[in-house]
């Protein structure tokens, strides 16, 4: 698969995400995304921690909207008013509003995940224009640098154990947190001299080999972003609806057109292989 | 050998939602008639224009000296949803007659559309209302508009709310009735049980009937062919079988077939 035809997938799935309040369309997102991510994903990808974030990012989604919003006719307890923000009554209406907000969260987060979960990051780093390549190799390698510290944590944490550090209080964090960011430092440092020592920053990015166009790349390449393209025009044009709750749950609106642009998103999975 | 299968159930509902037609229901009522007498001292005519164009009027008499926009509307029979501006300018009104179908906590859509106010005092002009419906005070031969419209941009007004309501002129002060014992809230009556075949312009000339009690809204009926409010209720169309949420459920049972199966071969592998 090309990369650039990826991205534009990835865009196109958080932009049908993004522009409308419905479910049932975020609902369809999140499926083809999940489907192109357990279909493509790398071997050494893991998709249980990211399961795992979107779970609780979804559960919190939930239970602010329920406490926060007091909206809705079908409260299911009613907390004491003197309660501030949280007082008044606890709606299903609410829960429901916060719950498809969840899946909001999880169908745009979805839709990113490829980018890193099925490509490898050098492959992006080759997608990226040449006038963003700099930065982009920056940036990914900024980010390739948190799961290394997460590692090194572990580390110095077992290595201070052993010495027999016990941590009780606030105080003695710093014990393990100042190995931890002198090493971040020390390893940076050393990723720069490589990087130097390759020809980071001397030119133009050079590229090992020229990724290639397949009729599968073209396809997706053109599908998704029109798909996108007609689902807001869609959403503009107000044929495709919003849908909120209140004052009481009602199926949400959908439309045949805006399911089909959802369903367009779901062509990866046809059409490339791993 | 499974994918074809695959290709063949992904693309069994995109094929499918590619000739799917709108799912939207038209929902077009004919207008609501005018109002030609009632039994209530004093009348505020109402004229609701929906997003569509569609107008829908309603004649609401009361026996109070005065009452608020808010109650005005309530007593209209059309279907009502509120909130709070906040901040003392009272409740805002965030839905009537099941336009827009939902709305959010705050009220007001990402659509950018809202129920604009508008007010007409003793046969003025429309005027844009600065305060909130709840906070709104009307009086005997004023006009109520609601116009749904965007937040952006002039507001036009709703259409002109002549006829609504017919030419008012104040009435006698009527003799009331000592207000019953337990009376604090008695129940509303509608005009139409009052409303005649000879309908008169003049319905200061109405005798009021000898049972209004202050407080009390009704919708004053427009005489023969006045239709009682369940009955304007279900002038809404009923849905029927959603298109789009058929389409919806087809393909999101292939994607979790799909989905199934990859993850299945996944672990083979």
């Amino acid at each position: 698969m090309n990369p650039r035809a990826l991205a534009a997938w990835s865009v196109s799935g958080i932009t049908i995400a993004l522009a409308t309040g419905n479910p049932v369309y975020r609902v369809l997102v999140l499926l083809c995304a999940l489907n192109l991510l357990v279909a493509l994903r790398r071997p050494d990808a893991s998709l249980r921690g990211l399961g795992v974030a979107l779970l609780v990012a979804g559960l919190i989604a939930t239970a602010v909207t329920t406490l926060a919003s007091h909206t809705g006719d079908h409260a299911f307890l009613v907390l004491p008013s003197s309660i501030p923000v949280l007082g008044g009554p606890l709606t299903v209406e609410a829960a429901f509003f916060g719950a498809s907000t969840g899946v909001g969260i999880a169908a745009a987060v979805l839709a990113a995940a490829p980018l890193s979960l099925v490509l490898m990051p050098n492959s992006l780093v080759d997608a990226l224009p040449s006038a963003l390549a700099r930065t982009g190799a920056a940036i990914g390698t900024a980010l390739n640098m948190i799961p290394g510290i997460a590692r090194s944590a572990t580390e110095i944490r077992d290595a201070q154990r052993m010495r027999g550090w016990r941590p009780r209080r606030v105080r003695e964090w710093p014990d393990l947190a100042v190995p931890v960011v002198l090493t971040a430092l020390e390893g940076s440092i050393t990723l720069a001299e490589a990087m130097e020592a390759r020809g980071y920053g001397s030119g133009a990015r050079t590229h090992y080999g020229a990724v290639a166009w397949a009729w599968s790349d073209i396809a997706v390449c053109v599908v998704a972003p029109a798909a996108a393209i007609a689902f807001v025009a869609l959403r503009l044009a107000d044929v495709i609806g919003d849908w909120y709750p209140f004052p009481t749950i009602s199926v949400p609106p959908v439309n045949g057109f805006g399911v089909a642009c959802c369903l367009a998103l779901a062509l990866p999975a046809l059409v490339w292989r791993r | 050998m499974t994918r074809p299968v695959l290709r063949l159930l992904l693309a069994l509902p995109l094929l499918v939602a590619g000739v799917g037609a709108a799912s939207t229901v038209a929902r077009i009522g004919p207008a609501a008639p005018l109002c030609a007498q009632a039994a209530y001292s004093h009348r505020v005519g109402l004229v609701v224009e929906h997003g569509d164009g569609r107008v829908v009027r309603r004649c609401v008499g009361f026996d109070t000296p005065s009452a608020t926009a808010l109650d005005v509307l309530q007593s209209s029979g059309l279907e009502l949803g509120i909130s709070s501006y906040g901040g003392g300018l009272g409740a805002a009104v965030c839905q009537i007659d099941n336009e827009p179908t939902t709305y959010p906590p705050g009220c007001f859509t990402a659509t950018g559309l809202y129920w604009v106010l508008f007010v007409s005092h003793a046969g003025g002009a429309w005027v844009n209302s600065a305060v909130g419906a709840s906070n709104l005070t009307v009086t005997n031969g004023d006009d109520i508009g609601f116009r749904y419209d965007s937040q952006s941009g002039a507001d036009p007004t709703p259409p002109s709310p002549a006829g609504t309501c017919p030419v008012v002129t104040p009435p006698p002060a009527p003799a009331r009735t000592p207000a019953p014992a337990s009376g604090s809230t008695p129940s509303p009556r509608t005009a139409s049980a009052s409303a005649g075949a000879t309908a008169t312009p003049h319905p200061s000339t109405a005798t009021p009937s000898t049972a209004a009690t202050a407080g009390v809204l009704g919708i004053a009926t427009p005489g023969p062919t006045a239709a009682p409010v369940a009955s304007v209720r279900s002038t809404v169309a009923q849905p029927g079988i959603n298109v789009g949420i058929l389409l919806a459920a087809i393909g999101a049972g292939a994607l979790i077939g799909v989905l199934g199966i990859s993850v299945l071969r996944r672990r083979r592998e």
